[in-house]
């Protein structure tokens, strides 16, 4: 068919200016603070594969009704029914496969270009298959549903597949069929986790597999039996594969890429950083040195190594990482039991403020708290011996559920007016 | 009676407006969620106000089953009685949505009504103005594109995207009973 004809009487042109106007609406309203990390913008933008698998799936139902109603499969045709849907179907699929790469340059930033690196062609080649899916079954539904029926339904099929799985808790691992299992990656320290990709690739496999085989096979048992066969046997295979991932798409990054700096013992905490990070290693290394340098001068040893999961550093946040670091990063798990009490919840935001006035931050950006910023404030009036104290009594509590936390300044004072 | 009723699929149309209100105040909780941008919050479309769409495609297609150029040498004044079909599939719908509202507690029984009559009418004025083909589609097509693009700063809509307000909104239910009217009167309107 000549191409001008094949673009003027499908649906594939009209779609194109509907979903690449809205691609394009859609990306105004980026305001681009995210990580410039190639695998986390490649991950986001499988968010927006709902909608392109969507309209990809309409199009091609639409496709095969105008086959449908030309009855074109009763004229004799010379060439196969695989053959004249893959032709019919080329424009709606080099359509997805636009939206796919748009929808990776809408989650890009300018800066990533000077980032080593490029974008995982895994991800985006299970992002264009979930995409191919919706098209072969929207294909066979448009051949099979009333002529005004079958490219609505995918619409909202390919909407309600596409993003309602990652809203649910359980079945957990419904997302990782759907190419939405990675919608959460990735920090400097993850990658796409492999199992995620395998199982969307495996189902969409399974569905472009089975709608093949319907479309060629006209008669016959093949029609029935193998497909089913194909379908039970892909499903099961790819929930098997997603299932022992839960709600996680991310597996940890591979560790000889860090890099890091400083012998450790004796000087300032080890600074580890990625690829990413390495431009700005400097001043990495240097405002993590000044936290440690003041963390010993008021008599605490500082972390071993600390890594930072920002791409550009800033002195106040690198500050405060060093310092907090000496703190646990989540409740203990006494804490975590249902029903139990965790009393040092509000010992470890007063924690985090005076460990981050000790290093220098100001007390109005040491806590997200005004209370826990204030009570800080006046440990640090106290003398150094109190500080001390007050501290290890406190990260006690933070660590230990049975242990209350001792938050009052005065207590620490009275304690050492009487010692001396 | 009969044979008006099966050229038109009637009982399709019921099944699917009568599922679909059921089906409604048990996802009464559950929404689809919808990009986050960089910086930018989630925002999420309650499942509720996007499931009016199946019924209503299906009462579009059920409508459009028979070919218009029958209509022409009725004698009937057939145009006007699909509108009064369709406005008294309307009036039902408002009228079970009200029910569950008041008796089951389901809030957003106002909206899943409102959105019934607001696709109802926008389908049957692109059917009147494009071909009939093109009305469940674009019917369809509201939904994706309020996901896409109609959720504002903070999750919540745009004033402009009337099917995802919750229910009282006024400005939602003006639209919504505006399309509606004049969807009535373009099917009730014979293409010249």
């Amino acid at each position: 068919m000549r191409l001008a004809t094949l673009l003027r009487s499908g649906s594939a042109v009209w779609a194109a200016l509907l979903l690449i106007g809205g691609l394009l609406f859609f990306s105004t309203g980026n305001t681009g603070g995210g990580i410039e990390y190639w695998e986390s913008v490649t991950a986001q933008s499988t968010g927006l594969l709902g909608v392109i698998s969507a309209v990809c799936g309409a199009g091609a139902a639409w496709e095969a009704t105008r086959l449908k109603r030309g009855a074109v499969s009763t004229w004799a045709p010379s060439r196969g029914p695989l053959r004249i849907a893959a032709e019919q179907l080329a424009p709606m699929a080099l359509l997805g496969l636009a939206g796919v790469l748009i929808s990776l340059a809408i989650f890009s930033d300018a800066a990533l270009l000077d980032i080593p690196g490029r974008p995982n062609l895994t991800v985006l080649a299970v992002g264009y298959s979930v995409v191919l899916s919706h098209i072969a079954l929207g294909f066979l539904l448009g051949g099979v549903l009333p002529r005004l029926l079958g490219p609505p339904l995918m619409l909202i099929l390919g909407y309600f597949w596409g993003f309602w799985p990652a809203a649910l808790a359980e079945p957990a691992w419904l997302r990782h069929l759907n190419g939405q299992g990675i919608g959460e990656c990735c920090r400097l320290d993850q990658v796409p986790a492999p199992r995620s990709l395998g199982a969307t690739a495996l189902f969409s496999a399974t569905v472009i597999t089975v709608a093949l085989i319907l479309i060629a096979a006209r008669q016959g048992k093949a029609r029935l039996v193998l497909p089913m066969a194909v379908a039970v046997t892909g499903v099961a295979a790819s929930i098997a594969v997603a299932f022992p991932l839960g709600l996680d798409g991310e597996h940890n990054r591979d560790q000889s890429l860090l890099r890091c700096s400083g012998s450790g013992s004796g000087s300032a905490p080890q600074v580890c950083l990625w690829p990413e990070q390495y431009e700005h290693e400097d001043d990495f290394v240097r405002w993590s040195k000044e936290a440690g340098d003041k963390l010993r001068k008021a008599g605490l040893t500082p972390v071993e190594r600390v890594e930072f999961s920002w791409r550009v550093p800033d002195r106040e946040t690198v500050l405060i990482v060093t310092a907090t670091s000496l703190l646990p990063s989540g409740p203990p798990a006494c804490a975590l039991e249902p029903g139990e009490t965790y009393p040092g919840s509000e010992a470890a935001s007063a924690l985090d403020a005076w460990l981050a006035q000790v290093v220098g931050v100001e007390p109005a950006a040491s806590s997200g708290s005004d209370e826990a910023a204030q009570l800080a404030q006046k440990v640090r009036a106290m003398p150094a011996e109190a500080q001390k104290a007050w501290f290890q009594r406190n990260l006690r509590s933070v660590l230990d559920c049975s242990q209350k936390p001792e938050l009052s300044p005065s207590s620490y004072t009275r304690a050492a007016r009487a010692g001396s | 009676m009969i044979w008006w009723l099966r050229a038109h699929a009637a009982v399709a149309c019921v099944v699917t407006l009568v599922a679909c209100l059921v089906v409604a105040p048990m996802l009464a909780t559950s929404s689809i969620p919808t990009l986050a941008l960089f910086g930018g919050t989630t925002g999420s479309i309650p499942v509720p106000l996007v499931l009016p769409v199946l019924p209503v495609c299906v009462l579009l297609y059920a409508m459009s089953r028979t070919p218009r150029t029958t209509d022409v040498t009725a004698v009937r004044n057939v145009p006007r009685l699909r509108a009064a079909a369709l406005a008294l599939a309307g009036a039902a719908t408002v009228a079970i949505a009200l029910l569950e509202a008041v008796v089951i507690d389901f809030p957003l029984g106002f909206a899943v009504a409102r959105n019934v009559l607001g696709y109802l009418g926008l389908g049957l004025l692109v059917q009147r103005c494009a071909e009939p083909r093109y009305g469940p589609v674009t019917v369809a097509a509201v939904p994706v594109l309020c996901g896409l693009i109609g959720l504002g700063p903070g999750g919540s809509p745009y004033f402009w995207m009337w099917p995802a307000h919750p229910s009282g909104s006024p400005l939602a239910a003006t639209a919504a009973l505006l399309l509606f009217g004049s969807g009535l009167a373009a099917a009730a309107t014979r293409r010249k």
